[in-house]
């Protein structure tokens, strides 16, 4: 019944083709075709936001996404964050600040923490921490996320 | 918690609203349309519901549009999804408790995702749009194979999961008239956690003051999670309607509201507890409601 189709994405502003069934998630395209583990599964179904990545900049859960229709959007992964071997300020930022634990909840924290800022450059702490409602974190607490994204929005005030 | 990978199914992406009908038509209950798939996805996963078909919205022009001009009605498209209303600062002025509503579903990456009309079709009784929709007295439009129907929100919702949807049919627009001046209209929702949940129970009021005094022209109480479908609390507006909406006005109304609920029991609540927690929740809602009436 279900047969395989071609596909076209666009991730981390390469164009990749995949081929995949109806029911296949942006979520198993990234992590099994692409080898692009970054992004996590854990809850599989859109409380947890480990499966984070940006769409046309704004946090979605992959794994509520069919990959069909991720075709025509630009999709990010924690992958596309550096440049060329540099990391991005919040990547830097989580580790300067102790941010980073297990690491499991950090790649979709990050991404949402770049939708913020790139939306909203000098957010509040209120700010931040709405924009991070929607990862959920077993380690940290999330006092040291918030610091350090705090630390990469306002890089000249001390935390 | 055992989430497996998605049932097999055939997806379809039509180009145009007939096309949609007419499939849903075909396959009758062995086809469901997918809006944002923040709800059907999770349902397909836990096979609540597996379809043979599915067919996806997004490839039909327009159905993402929103409009709003000064004094006429808003109107949404049925893929507007909850972000689009929290980024538009008139939808935050002028339709207050819908702009709250949408505000508080899910999460970020949800409110992206998930469609205002996904979540009336949805049909769950705690639906986060509903009752400042119904206080609004929003007005669906539904399209199916034999044409175009309105009917009032309010009579949109038939019980749990169940909507005055026909086989064939969707939501294809949904309109909400201007409020009139010195209105308030605000939704209070109460979740089990802070974020991240479902209501437990959720409040909407819309309150229209009278000219220069303070009386109560037009009440509308309506609440979500307390019942099988969102209700409205007549008798709590009853109450208030040509009323100058004193202290002990706005205790007793909530109360009758408490009293016209009727909740269950569930992973999120005891029904005492939500019957409780409907009249702390109507009281701050009419309250609120009567402070942005008065400033508006």
């Amino acid at each position: 019944m279900s047969h395989k189709q071609l596909i076209a994405l666009r991730i981390n502003g390469e164009g990749r083709e995949v081929a995949v069934e109806p029911r296949t998630t942006l979520l198993h395209v990234l992590r099994e075709d692409l080898s692009l583990t970054g992004t996590k599964e854990s809850c599989n179904a859109g409380d947890c936001g480990a499966c984070t990545v940006l769409m046309d900049g704004r946090p979605v859960s992959s794994c509520l996404t069919l990959a069909i229709e991720a075709q025509g959007k630009d999709i990010l992964t924690i992958e596309g964050l550096d440049q060329e071997g540099r990391l991005h300020p919040l990547q830097q930022a989580f580790i300067d600040h102790y941010a980073v634990q297990c690491g499991f909840c950090t790649p979709g924290m990050i991404l949402s923490a770049k939708a913020l800022l790139d939306r909203n450059p000098q957010p509040t702490e209120e700010e931040v921490r709405e924009a991070i409602s929607g990862n959920l974190c077993r380690c940290t607490g999330y006092v040291k996320i918030v610091e350090a994204i705090l630390a990469a929005a306002h890089p000249n005030v001390t935390i | 918690m055992g989430l497996r990978q998605l049932p097999e199914f055939e997806y379809v992406a039509p180009k145009e609203v007939g096309e949609v009908c007419s499939l849903l038509q075909r396959h009758e209950t062995n086809a469901q349309v997918l809006a944002g798939g923040t709800d059907l996805l999770v349902s397909m996963k836990q096979r609540s519901r597996s379809p043979r078909y599915v067919i996806g919205l997004k490839q039909v022009p327009d159905l993402d549009r929103l409009s709003y001009q000064d004094k006429e009605a808003l109107r949404l498209g049925p893929l507007v999804t909850h972000q689009i209303l929290v980024e538009d600062p008139v939808i935050r002025k002028r339709f207050g408790g819908l702009w709250t509503a949408c505000s508080k579903i899910g999460t970020p990456q949800i409110r992206n995702m998930g469609t205002v009309g996904g979540n009336l079709c949805n049909g769950s009784p705690s639906a986060d749009c509903a009752p400042p929709l119904i206080a609004f007295q929003a007005v669906v439009k539904v399209i199916g194979v034999k044409g175009e129907r309105s009917l009032p929100l309010e009579e949109f919702f038939l019980g749990p999961g169940k909507t005055a949807l026909q086989a064939g049919e969707i939501l294809i627009e949904i309109v909400v008239p201007c409020p009139p001046s010195r209105s308030g209209l605000v939704y209070v929702k109460l979740p089990a956690r802070t974020a991240v949940d479902i209501a437990a129970v959720g409040v909407a009021a819309c309150i229209t003051l009278d000219g220069k005094n303070e009386v109560c022209r037009d009440v509308r109480i309506v609440m979500g999670a307390v019942a099988p479908t969102p209700i409205r609390s007549r008798k709590a507006e009853e109450i208030l309607k040509g009323q100058k909406a004193r202290d002990a006005v706005i205790q007793k109304a909530a109360q009758i509201a408490s009293e016209e609920a009727r909740p269950i029991s569930d992973v999120r609540s005891s029904a005492a507890y939500r019957k409780e927690m409907v009249s702390v929740l109507t009281k701050q809602a009419i309250e609120q409601a009567l402070a942005q009436a008065k400033s508006a």
